[in-house]
């Protein structure tokens, strides 16, 4: 992924205004850019299934509702849990949770996939919607955040919501990062080959369901991690967050946003809250307002907001898609083209 | 005669009742260029993805250095050493030529599964590239996106990515197809240098490319081999010009 400087300084500088944020707006706002920012996590690790491994899932939204539920079982009523086993099972649990279902689906793909992701997530929701200890349809209560402790000694408090704030902030940033990290890596080369054209990438020599199961655990543990982050945030988790709906919010964010960037989905996500708050504001009808202005983002800007931003700076986005035609005229002649279809079958 | 580098054994692949390729017994011999000639519909691209792993037989065996490899998926014929390139171009149209022959470099690593450093760090991928660029003569291109190329470069981009893997037996399906008269000779440079420390086996319709670089000749007809041996006894052979190079053509 080739950075334009633009991009890197707008990066740097909306980081810098979510680290301000809280001094400058109120209580009301810090938790809408909590929410926004926990979104932003949970639509980069679809990003990575979507925008990098070309793998379209209905269904991401089971590991962020699972995670929240696991934190929810394994938080006791009567005090905190610490921050590490918390962590650690909520992250095991959408991992194994991925590895399961992505065993099955990386088998398919086009719509099946999307087909097969959505019933695995609806198997979820109906698991917890039905499951009378942990509140059926109504959801349960999670009444204390987890601890961060080392050696008996608190490192921070959760509790406070400033510090949770920027907890969230380190952990939006340190996903991009990590996120960034994977798609550089021999493994993000391979994934990015697998959505520009499969089966070439198979005939060069990679077993590519494996690359696409690897991604699906790493895309669903990432989502788990947000589910986290949410459950903790809210101190609620019901069924609503792992159904279809949920599924379907995050994949409007993601192509919103603009697919194959990872900062786009994040944009979407900042954008679909803003208005969604907006709108409710204005209409009771807002999910209609909400629906035009979904369309008019697919008709009038195909890669998203992030398209719009590098339209503007200039900038190609990081799948190599054009933006525009600019310089990608072909430089030499075309001698002949009269084979171009392949020319006779053998 | 040396043990074939690949064999197959009354190979079959039948879609329904039409049989693309029925019974089809050949030895390639290392070293050797060996084209396979034969009318549209002859079977000869089936023949090809059967080798490759692109498409599983029906029945019959296929063996590459003694090895079978009659089930084998095309991604793992590609790590015991076989290439290919396709017909219809297929390449990443929107990588450039430096990424596109990347991936082919980067699947000789042991394994992809490898998240931490950044790839461009992997110095032994980098000139695995940069040595496929060279040969398929796109080195000057690299970073040009392959989707702008003209259609010879992208067919020798094609070529390259192939290269970059390393095989030592290349399955190349009509390389010159489609290309024009300077493109085709100098592709046809490149297979004869390729030809000097590699098996080719070459699927090609210009019969002057092919009597000038093969070693050795396979004719099918309907699925069928109906012939097989060195360029001049096919050439000489009167099924073969009846069914294929033409009555009347031969000078």
């Amino acid at each position: 992924m080739k950075m334009s400087r633009a991009l890197a300084g707008f990066l740097c500088a909306a980081v810098l205004g979510l680290a301000v944020t809280p001094w400058l707006a109120g209580e009301f706002y810090m938790d809408l850019m909590i929410r926004i920012m926990i979104l932003g996590i949970f639509a980069m690790s679809l990003d990575l299934l979507v925008g990098y491994t070309g793998l379209i899932s209905f269904g991401h939204a089971a590991f962020f509702g699972l995670s929240g539920y696991i934190l929810a079982i394994v938080t006791p009523e009567s005090g905190p849990i610490t921050l590490w086993y918390a962590l650690f099972m909520c992250l095991a649990g959408s991992a194994i949770a991925a590895a399961a279902i992505g065993w099955v689906s990386v088998r398919t793909s086009g719509v099946y996939f999307i087909m097969i992701t959505l019933a695995f997530s609806q198997m979820f929701f109906y698991y917890f919607n039905g499951s009378v200890e942990l509140g059926s349809s109504d959801g349960i209560f999670i009444f204390f955040r987890p601890d961060v402790t080392l050696g008996g000694f608190a490192l921070i408090d959760l509790g406070d919501e400033y510090t949770f704030y920027y907890f969230v902030l380190a952990s939006l940033v340190g996903s991009y990062l990590f996120l960034t990290m994977v798609l550089r890596s021999p493994f993000g080369k391979v994934i990015q080959g697998v959505r520009a054209n499969e089966a070439r990438t198979r005939a060069l020599g990679f077993a590519t369901q494996r690359y696409k199961l690897v991604s699906f655990i790493i895309a669903g543990t990432l989502a788990g991690f947000a589910g986290f982050l949410e459950a903790t945030h809210t101190g609620f988790v019901s069924p609503a967050h792992l159904g279809w709906h949920e599924s379907g919010m995050i994949l409007i964010i993601v192509i919103l946003g603009g697919i194959g960037t990872l900062y786009g989905p994040v944009m979407g996500a900042f954008v679909l809250v803003f208005l969604q708050d907006k709108f409710q504001e204005i209409s009771d009808l807002w999910l209609l307002l909400m629906g035009f202005f979904v369309i008019a983002v697919v008709l009038f800007l195909p890669h998203g907001i992030a398209g719009l931003f590098a339209r503007l700076t200039g900038a190609r986005p990081a799948d190599g898609t054009e933006v525009g035609d600019k310089g990608l005229a072909p430089t030499v002649p075309a001698k002949s083209r009269e084979g171009a279809d392949g020319g006779g079958t053998a | 005669m040396t043990e074939p580098i690949l064999r197959t054994d009354h190979l079959c692949k039948n879609f329904g009742a039409i049989f693309a390729v029925n019974s089809v017994s050949i030895g390639f011999a290392a070293g050797q260029v060996h084209a396979i000639i034969g009318p549209n519909g002859a079977g000869k691209t089936t023949l090809i993805d059967l080798l490759s792993g692109d498409t599983q037989p029906t029945s019959g065996g296929i063996y590459f250095k003694g090895r079978d490899v009659t089930r084998a998926p095309v991604d793992r014929v590609s790590r015991l050493g076989v290439g290919r390139s396709y017909q219809k171009t297929n390449i990443f149209p929107r990588f450039t030529c430096e990424q596109n022959c990347w991936l082919g470099a980067q699947s000789r690593l042991p394994n992809s599964m490898r998240f931490l450093r950044p790839a461009s760090s992997y110095s032994q991928v980098r000139e695995r590239t940069q040595r496929a660029l060279e040969l398929c003569r796109l080195d000057h291109r690299g970073q040009a996106i392959a989707g702008t190329l003209s259609y010879g470069e992208q067919r020798q981009l094609e070529i390259g990515m192939m290269l970059a893997t390393g095989p030592e037996l290349l399955l190349l399906d009509e390389p010159l197809a489609g290309m024009g008269n300077e493109e085709a000779a100098d592709v046809i440079e490149l297979l004869k240098e390729l030809a000097k420390d590699h098996t080719l086996i070459l699927i090609e319709h210009d019969m002057d490319a092919v009597f000038a670089v093969a070693e050795a000749m396979t004719v099918m007809v309907s699925g069928q081999v109906l012939a097989s041996g060195t360029p001049e006894v096919i050439r000489n052979n009167a099924e073969v010009q009846d069914a294929y190079l033409g009555t009347g053509e031969d000078h």
